[in-house]
């Protein structure tokens, strides 16, 4: 719920904001992180058609990103442990904040934003122990951090807002790791789980794996509009013994349904699913494997219905009933049916996720 | 905000021959194919006239068929990745010792998997394939069979099994793949988009084939200072490890200078220099990793051998307009 001091942060903001729209920004559709070639690190504003609309340098390498709901406003992620965000007006390619971990904290390389726009929401760990918190930022006040709740579980990794609500989902990836580095510590004991909270911290509902599969780590979300929830996990057990790393669960819906490809594609993709998509209206879900070289293609009840074998391929996202695909050569394909219908190609190497705006 | 179009190839380019790969075909592949086939059909005429493991034409053409299979192994793509074909010719390293007991499992009279080349098809991969003969014909658990054994027919039916493998690929290359890497870029062409990919699929099949070299061949035996490896090194039953590893270095060197033979000028200069390490060996089995001296030779090698693959990394990608991915390697 918006509280009466947000609402009228907000409105106060807006009247004070020239109103820019997205449009501003050159129409960017997506956003996502690279490696240049001289090895530094910025953000990129593509366009429907994969052309370089806009660039801005990260101090270190980027993750993942999430867009304002209204403005051309965009905050870039750190990859884990993450030190720094980066707020940008996507219209000038300035960085208009600069969000610093609070002391204790660090970022894990996502967030997610109020249906209003004025909180921003951000996955962290107590860096000492790896317990989830999600920060709560006050765009209105100066992105200055207004408090934090606790996630649900070790780990968090992305969060997404269901939509028409406030309803925050979290994938607690469930790996501790230690202060400042990505070495795993509790893979023999780490629980991943789904949890819906609300801004206040009130868990609304939270979904398991069976226990011989408490080693996948649920990590990435993709939401259909109706708020039903596909997530992407990462087995941390041996490669061979890997579960389905696809998974569809919805707000009080008991236990996830998951999927996999046949045995033989299934192996393929390592036990590894580096990000996922829902496309064709929430009709299909898409997860891919850079180990793998693959993206596997499903219906939303599960059905297995096509891979598309790219190397290094990890950022997957929507658009319409296409699906687009950034891998670490520097290709942005858009594929239809499976088929690719487009392409560009720039010197970089696309990082992990590839964001819709 | 200035844009950045003028960094972006827009595609696709205009269809025309890429130099870099028709060398890569020219140069690598098609002579490649042709002696490995060649190699592996007079294994297995050899085979045919005398599979005892003391025969000197066995032999000879055993090991003549490895040095084929080195100068192919680098191609990590197409058609020798399809229908699990390299792991049928060269399954190693053999991390869990499957080869020796699969071996064992299936040396019985009358086995079926002997006698029928369907049936044999279906055996674990370990005991197909270059090394499935290698411990057939120099483990001395294994190679003391007669005519009339077992043995005789598991060493016949490898080799008939390993010629159909290499010819697969060899035809598989030769009647689509080739092509398909020369039409890079062609609307009809779902497999490599552009130029760039081609040239990235040979690029990173080179890197990864050095990485074998730095984490496999050497760093097996290697092990650690408290505990060396030499029984994990490859070519350990036929006293070859070393002529493997300098077999291997020269493919990498040739597919390198077919990839850019003149914009790679220090890869060039650590080829020579790493090749020239390795030729000093002098420890054919890889054994000396139990001393000291040996040790650290084989460690210099390798050090140099990291370096390298920096080197080729910065230089062909340059040449090549490739970027080397970073998803595979480290994910989130």
């Amino acid at each position: 719920m918006t509280s009466r001091r947000q609402f009228l942060g907000t409105a106060l903001a807006a009247a004070a904001l020239p109103r820019l729209g997205w449009a501003d920004a050159g129409d960017p559709a997506f956003l996502a992180a690279a490696q240049d070639p001289d090895g530094s690190y910025s953000l990129f504003g593509l366009s429907a058609s994969g052309a370089d609309l806009f660039r801005v340098p990260l101090p270190a390498r980027g993750h993942a990103a999430t867009a304002h709901p209204e403005v051309p406003e965009a905050v870039a992620f750190a990859r884990r442990p993450g030190t720094y965000a980066l707020v940008l007006n996507c219209a000038t390619g300035r960085v208009i904040a600069r969000l610093t971990a609070a002391p204790g904290r660090e970022f894990n390389g996502h967030g997610a934003y109020s249906m209003d726009g004025d909180t921003l929401y951000t996955s962290e760990v107590v860096a000492l122990t790896g317990e989830g918190r999600i920060a709560l930022w006050s765009r209105s006040d100066g992105y200055r951090r207004i408090g934090e709740v606790a996630s649900g579980g070790i780990g968090p990794h992305e969060i997404r807002r269901l939509p028409g609500t406030e309803m925050l989902v979290v994938a607690n990836g469930g790996i501790r790791t230690g202060p400042g580095d990505r070495e795993k510590l509790n893979l023999d004991t780490m629980a991943p789980n789904l949890t819906y909270l609300m801004p206040d911290g009130t868990v609304e509902d939270q979904a398991r794996l069976a226990p011989e599969w408490h080693r996948a780590s649920i990590r990435h979300l993709a939401l259909d509009a109706f708020g039903n929830v596909a997530f992407a996990m990462q087995w941390e057990g041996p490669v061979e013994e890997a579960p389905a790393l696809l998974g569809f669960h919805g707000l009080h819906g008991g236990a996830p349904r998951l999927a996999r490809a046949p045995d033989d594609l299934h192996r393929a993709m390592q036990g590894y699913a580096g990000s996922i998509a829902a496309f064709e209206a929430g009709g299909k879900v898409a997860i891919s494997s850079p180990k793998g070289g693959r993206v596997q293609v499903f219906d939303s009840d599960g059905t297995f219905a096509h891979e598309i074998l790219r190397a290094d391929v990890c950022g997957l996202a929507p658009l319409g009933d296409r699906l687009v695909m950034t891998d670490g050569h520097g290709a942005f394909v858009v594929t239809e049916g499976g088929v690719p219908v487009g392409h560009t190609r720039a010197p970089r190497a696309w990082d992990n996720h590839i964001v819709a705006l | 905000m200035r844009l950045l179009i003028a960094a972006l190839c827009l595609l696709p380019l205009p269809l025309r021959a890429d130099p870099a790969i028709d060398r890569v075909l020219d140069d690598v592949v098609t002579p490649g194919f042709t002696s490995f086939v060649a190699a592996t059909d007079a294994l297995e005429r050899a085979a045919q006239a005398d599979c005892r493991a003391s025969s000197d034409g066995l032999r000879g053409a055993w090991n003549a068929a490895m040095d084929a299979w080195l100068s192919v192994a680098d191609l990590r793509f197409g058609p020798l990745e399809d229908d699990a074909r390299r792991q049928i010719i060269a399954y190693w390293p053999d991390k869990s010792g499957h080869r020796t007991k699969a071996l064992a499992r299936l040396l019985t009279p009358g086995n079926p998997g002997l006698a029928d080349a369907g049936l044999f098809r279906q055996q674990p991969v370990s005991v197909r394939g270059l090394y499935g003969i290698e411990a057939m014909i120099y483990d001395s658990r294994f190679n003391g069979y007669g005519p009339d054994d077992p043995g005789c027919a598991l060493v016949r039916m490898a080799a008939a099994d390993l010629d159909e493998t290499a010819r697969a690929a060899a035809e598989a290359w030769d009647t689509d793949f080739a092509a398909t890497l020369r039409t890079a870029g062609d609307g009809a062409n779902a497999r490599f988009l552009d130029e760039i990919e081609a040239r990235q699929v040979v690029f990173t099949a080179l890197l990864a084939s050095i990485q074998f070299d730095i984490n496999e061949r050497i760093g097996l035996p290697i092990g650690t200072v408290e505990t060396p490896r030499p029984l994990r090194a490859e070519g350990r039953l036929s006293g070859r490890a070393q002529r493997n590893l300098e077999l291997a270095l020269a493919a990498h060197e040739r597919l390198a200078m077919a990839l850019a033979p003149d914009d790679a000028l220090m890869t060039a200069e650590d080829f020579e220099r790493v090749r020239f390490m390795a030729g000093k060996l002098d420890d054919p089995d890889f054994s000396g990793v139990e001393t000291p001296t040996g040790r650290f030779r084989l460690e210099a090698v390798q050090t140099a051998l990291t370096l390298l693959r920096t080197v080729a990394n910065e230089e062909l990608s340059a040449a090549l307009g490739v970027t080397m991915g970073l998803n595979a390697l480290d994910g989130d």
